[in-house]
């Protein structure tokens, strides 16, 4: 036996709210990531208030900062090398993203227009109307909902690719949507790594800088693409002709209908649809299963923090995915239902 | 050395020492010589496990350190019911011997045991994948610099690094699901979600296939 008796008796007399917990675990994460200091004490309010400011000034950084560099991209099992070039700007954004571990893949973007280069297949240009940068795992914490569901707290220092670093927590408050833990470099703010964590902290997904040039603006060979595209992909999905054929009556708590369209080919009833807590977003897909396919049960799958949940309904394919924990995947699927049925039947 | 005095070593290990035990047992290690060494030898092991450089020599101070260290963290204090919140509480201590470990001692050797090795046997194949673009066309003299984004696109064979038994089969993607993927990022972007398409995806596509979990019927 470790420990002692005495030790385990007067723990549970004491019984501390959770608010001790976090702090006792910040200590510890303080503690180990190299902070030889001790974390100093920081009233929550005031934490959470330097953490947005923190979060406001790299969503600013990220754009406008020129850099390039080397960064790991974990998920699962798998691991790969990526090279980044980033020359910031309003309006003339240029960055591109090639692959430096298994088949060359390369993606460039200029302003609103991707092109994908991927291994083995020829390139296309990707619309990108919401100018969608290169680097993964940037969480957008504009919108009004975030503090409702979300949290922002401030965490120790540490050292990322040879750059000091402040780490900042995004924490869900509830069980329904995944965490995020930044590293922003200490002067530029630049997120130069990025963690999605489960609800026990596990590191779902990351990608950490391991070499890189802050301010450099690349060449231009370096933001050009090593191919052209011959065309642009042809529209997956449309517009749909009417109101949604399908709807999702018990959705998860900040959950909200964000559109719908469908397939360009397919059926009239088959559908996509769109939800988003503000930071984390869910597809509902519904189309035609196939009428010889037999019907499976259902399947859960993870890939990273991207949480996959499909099940055969009749004649009906749902499948659920997003960036989101199983729960909430689940649970969307589990209550898709066609618009023309009573509400409230289960 | 008596079983009592192991299991207090083992305890402190894992933060699950009560503060006066610690305190005397820290002492006790700076003072005890064949104590210290299996003190060392605990981090070595517990080092060459988690693939981390060790590096354990105590000197006189280290007790105090520790102590000191432990000090400044009052809310380290063991109280909580819950498991994980006696960890946390365990674990700032682990945390702070750690640190003062780490901060007290100098590497005994040059090259630890552990981790050498295992970065030896990773390199080869890291550098077979970054050859083989090269291989294919004419092999430059070794000291000529080679721009490695200029190299040709030729085919390789998929090595993926991978960590301890978590061997990563190179299967291809399901292509309905790399559809949706596409899709569901390319609607969350139009729709003004924009920042979290993760575009790398694209550039590093998934190189296994999870099994799929299947899920009781509960419905």
């Amino acid at each position: 036996m470790r420990g002692s008796g005495g030790v385990h008796a007067r723990t549970a007399s004491l019984l501390p709210g959770p608010s001790a917990g976090r702090r006792l675990a910040a200590l510890a994460a303080a503690a180990v990531l190299a902070c030889v200091h001790a974390a100093k004490p920081h009233a929550e309010a005031a934490g959470a208030d330097a953490a947005h400011g923190l979060i406001a000034r790299m969503s600013a950084a990220v754009g406008s900062t020129d850099y390039q560099g080397s960064f790991i991209y974990a998920r699962g099992a798998q691991i790969d090398a990526l090279r980044i070039f980033h020359a910031g700007g309003p309006g003339n954004e240029r960055e591109r993203l090639v692959s430096m571990s298994g088949p060359r893949s390369e993606i460039v973007r200029s302003g609103g227009a991707i092109t994908c280069l991927p291994a083995g297949q020829p390139a296309v240009l990707l619309p990108n109307r919401a100018g969608t940068r290169l680097l993964p795992l940037v969480p957008d914490v504009r919108g009004e909902r975030f503090p409702k569901y979300y949290r922002a707290d401030l965490g120790g220092e540490d050292r990322v690719a040879g750059y000091r670093t402040r780490i900042v927590d995004i924490v869900p408050r509830d069980a329904y949507r995944h965490g995020y833990r930044l590293w922003l470099e200490e002067s530029t703010y630049l997120p130069l790594r990025s963690a999605v964590v489960d609800a026990g902290r596990h590191t779902l997904e990351q990608f950490m800088f391991v070499a890189l040039e802050v301010g450099a603006r690349p060449k231009e060979s370096d933001l050009a693409p090593s191919g052209t595209a011959a065309a642009s992909a042809p529209p997956a999905e449309m517009p749909l002709g009417g109101p949604p054929q399908w709807r999702v009556e018990d959705l998860p708590p900040g959950f909200y209908f964000l559109r719908a369209q469908r397939p360009a080919e397919g059926p009239t009833q088959a559908e996509h649809q769109l939800y988003t807590d503000g930071l984390a977003n869910v597809s509902v897909y519904v189309e035609a299963r196939g009428e010889r396919a037999p019907a499976m049960p259902d399947r859960a799958d993870a890939r990273g923090a991207l949480s996959i949940y499909t099940r055969d309904d009749g004649a009906w394919k749902i499948t659920v995915l997003g960036d989101v924990p199983r729960a909430t995947a689940q649970r969307i699927a589990l209550s898709v239902k066609s618009a023309a049925e009573p509400a409230g039947r289960r | 050395m008596n079983q009592q005095i192991q299991e207090q070593l083992s305890a402190l290990m894992d933060g699950e020492l009560e503060r006066d035990q610690t305190r005397f047992l820290l002492k006790r290690i700076a003072d005890d010589v064949e104590l210290s060494a299996r003190w060392a030898r605990y981090h070595v092991a517990r080092q060459a496990l988690r693939r981390q450089q060790a590096a354990v020599a105590l000197d006189a101070g280290f007790a105090d350190a520790v102590m000191a260290r432990i000090d400044v963290e009052p809310s380290a204090r063991a109280h909580g019911a819950a498991a994980w919140l006696r960890w946390g509480a365990g674990g700032a201590i682990a945390a702070s011997v750690a640190v003062a470990a780490l901060m007290l001692t100098r590497p005994a050797v040059e090259s630890g045991p552990g981790p050498a090795p295992l970065v030896a046997r990773g390199a080869p194949q890291i550098a077979a994948v970054s050859a083989a673009p090269a291989a294919a066309t004419s092999a430059p003299p070794p000291a000529a610099f080679r721009p490695p984004l200029l190299a040709p696109n030729a085919p390789v064979e998929t090595a993926p690094a991978s960590f301890g038994t978590d061997f990563v089969e190179p299967v291809a993607a399901d292509p309905r699901l790399q559809s949706y993927l596409i899709r569901h990022y390319q609607a969350a972007g139009a729709a003004g979600q924009s920042n979290l398409v993760p575009y790398v995806l694209l550039a590093a596509p998934q190189r296994e296939t999870a099994p799929a979990q299947p899920v009781p019927q509960n419905r």
